[in-house]
Order: C-alpha cells, then sequence, then structure tokens
C-alpha cells in the first residue's frame, strides 16, 4: 500500500549543509566498448582506492560517458597515477587539467519527492551571480560546484535561505 | 580476482521520464528557468546533472511519467526554453547503498551493466547512494544483477518506492 505524506514548509528545511573547499574535479570520457574495462580499473585498485566527495556521470555523444569526479588534494594525489596508467593503455581520456573547485552540498529529506527544492536553492545564488559550475541531485542530496573562492558566499546565501536545525554542523 | 563488495540494499524507481535540454554553449544558462519552470507546476525532479565545467553539457534530469506531457506543453510554450528540452524515453533509477566513497561500488556496477548491454544514461552519487538511470525495461534486470554482484543482507531484494511526499500548501 502507497503511503503518502503531506506537508508544507514555508521554508525549506535541510538536515545537512556543507561546503568543502579547493576540491579538484576532473572530466573523464568513456566510449561504450571501454566501459566494462573501465569498470574492472577501477574495482583492481589497492585498497580503497582514492575517497571521492562527489561522482557523477552523463552520457554524451555516440554514447560516450562523460565522469566528473571530484575529489581532495590527498585522494587526487592517489587518484592521478591510476589516471595515468589508465590513459596510457588508452582507456580513457582525461579532459584538461583537474579544476580546483568548491562544493556546496546539502540533503534532504525526501528532495527528490518535493517541487521546487532545487529552484530554491539556485535562485539567491543566480540573484547574486555567484557562478555555477556544476550541478548533481540524486536520492535527497543537492551538490553545487562552484569555482574556487566562491562557496563562502554561496554558503552565507544558502544558511540564509534554508532553515538550518542548530543540531546541523556547517 | 576481485573482492566481494557488501552493500546494505538497493531501490528501483517508478517509470520516469528522461530530458535532456541543451543548447549549444549556453545550457548552464537554461537550467534556472527549467527549473523554476518544474516548480511553477509542481513538478518533482527525481534526478539531475549537469556541468559547464570543461565545455557545456546538456542538463540530464528526471521526472515522473505522469509529468511529461504536461512538461512537454509547458517547454514548448516557453520562449527561453523551446527548441532546446528533448524527451528521452522511459527509464528508471536503480540506486544501491552505501557507497562508501569507494570508487571500486561504481566500477563493479559499470561492469556488469555494461557486460550485460545495460546502457547508463547517467549516474549520480549521494551522501551515501549511488543511482544509475538506465531503460526502464531493463530496471528490473539491472536490479537482479546487483543482487548477484555484491553481497547483500540475507533475503534483501531491490525495494520500490511505497513512501511518497507531497507538498500542499496548507488552506488560508
Amino acid at each position: 500500500m502507497e503511503t503518502i505524506a503531506v506537508y508544507w514548509e514555508s521554508r525549506i528545511r535541510t538536515y545537512g549543509f556543507h561546503l568543502c573547499e579547493a576540491l579538484r574535479m576532473c572530466r573523464i570520457d568513456i566510449s561504450p566498448e571501454r566501459m566494462a574495462q573501465w569498470g574492472q580499473a577501477l574495482q583492481s585498485m589497492a585498497d580503497q582506492g582514492p575517497v571521492f566527495q562527489v561522482v557523477w556521470a552523463q552520457s554524451g555523444q555516440g554514447g560516450t560517458a562523460r565522469f566528473f569526479l571530484l575529489s581532495d588534494e590527498t585522494h587526487w594525489g592517489r587518484l592521478t597515477p591510476f589516471l595515468d596508467r589508465q590513459l596510457a593503455a588508452g582507456s580513457v581520456s582525461v579532459m584538461g587539467d583537474p579544476m580546483r573547485v568548491d562544493l556546496v552540498f546539502l540533503q534532504g529529506p525526501h528532495y527528490g519527492d518535493r517541487y521546487g527544492v532545487l529552484d530554491f536553492t539556485l535562485t539567491p545564488l543566480i540573484e547574486a551571480q555567484i557562478p555555477i559550475l556544476a550541478v548533481s541531485c540524486s536520492v535527497a542530496t543537492i551538490y553545487l560546484v562552484l569555482p574556487t573562492g566562491w562557496g563562502g558566499q554561496a554558503k552565507a546565501l544558502l544558511t540564509d535561505a534554508f532553515e538550518i536545525p542548530r543540531h546541523v554542523r556547517i | 580476482m576481485t573482492e566481494t563488495l557488501s552493500i546494505n540494499g538497493l531501490k528501483l524507481s517508478e517509470p520516469l521520464a528522461l530530458i535532456q535540454v541543451h543548447a549549444p554553449h549556453a545550457t548552464v544558462g537554461l537550467l534556472s528557468p527549467f527549473c523554476r519552470l518544474l516548480a511553477q507546476h509542481q513538478v518533482n525532479i527525481a534526478f539531475i546533472t549537469t556541468s559547464a565545467a570543461v565545455d557545456s553539457q546538456p542538463v540530464v534530469c528526471c521526472i515522473e511519467a505522469k509529468d511529461q506531457s504536461v512538461v512537454e506543453a509547458l517547454t514548448e510554450q516557453h520562449e527561453r526554453l523551446r527548441g532546446y528540452v528533448h524527451f528521452c524515453g522511459r527509464v528508471g533509477v536503480v540506486t544501491f547503498y552505501p557507497h562508501h566513497a569507494n570508487l571500486k561500488f561504481m566500477g563493479l556496477a559499470l561492469q556488469v551493466f555494461s557486460r550485460n548491454g545495460i546502457k547508463v544514461h547517467a549516474l549520480a552519487s549521494s551522501i551515501s547512494a549511488l543511482s544509475f538511470v538506465v531503460d526502464f525495461d531493463r530496471l528490473e534486470e539491472a536490479g537482479r544483477l546487483l543482487v548477484e554482484s555484491f553481497q547483500l543482507p540475507e533475503n534483501a531484494s531491490p525495494l520500490r518506492t511505497d513512501f511518497k511526499v507531497r507538498q500542499e500548501r496548507p488552506p488560508v
């Protein structure tokens, strides 16, 4: 049986709000015929491999998948030799040098089920002309990628816009 | 020999409409009007990604399938969005958790999907889960393949959404 909860918040509440500054973001392109090989290569990394902050991908022209991966400096240092090996093997294309970015992310509850949450998030940033490099939202998490140095201003605007319970550490 | 990776569970979405919003060199400028339009008409966004880094990537978005005809009509009438919004068929989202911020989990899922001819239209991490957008007619199979490939708690099976949240303004 389906259960439906109906409610209204005049000011949207968030249960997690984070800012990570000076991350590295890279784009990795994988052709469809190399996807299984890429998957296997990721599994073969020693130990856990580099920790990612966020990853997303979308299919582009000719079925090539474009992966966007963000990690901190330490883990980027561990990812680079792996990517270099994949590049040398012709498994992947790495597009340009990794960019330095800030990442703002917030979550839940039920953001994917509630209309207007992303619009509510973007509006103060766009009004303040904050440049947005990327957006990725799934389940109940909203990730915003900004050029490095812009995260603090975005955080100030969004903490004004959202209701953030006191126990949520920012 | 690859190690066994453990997850706690996975979820399958309802049928969704896959949308791409793309204008050469200007896609990121369409993100805000597109989200505003969906918000004004109370359309939920189940999944969305886009990037203007390196070069302009389409907005890839999933909405409930039942909302497609309304959104099609609205975007055709919209001054800035007209001609740039493309509906790309029925998809579903399979989500597993947790990913432990470990790329091996994504690697295993990509390998399994690729070897079985399941096209991944998009994927995205959330704080603890990884979601894959696949054709809706392969969604059940995608879930089954993940159950077979990862180690799950005993008797675990893919969950269907059985809980919905709806926002309504209280009566004045």
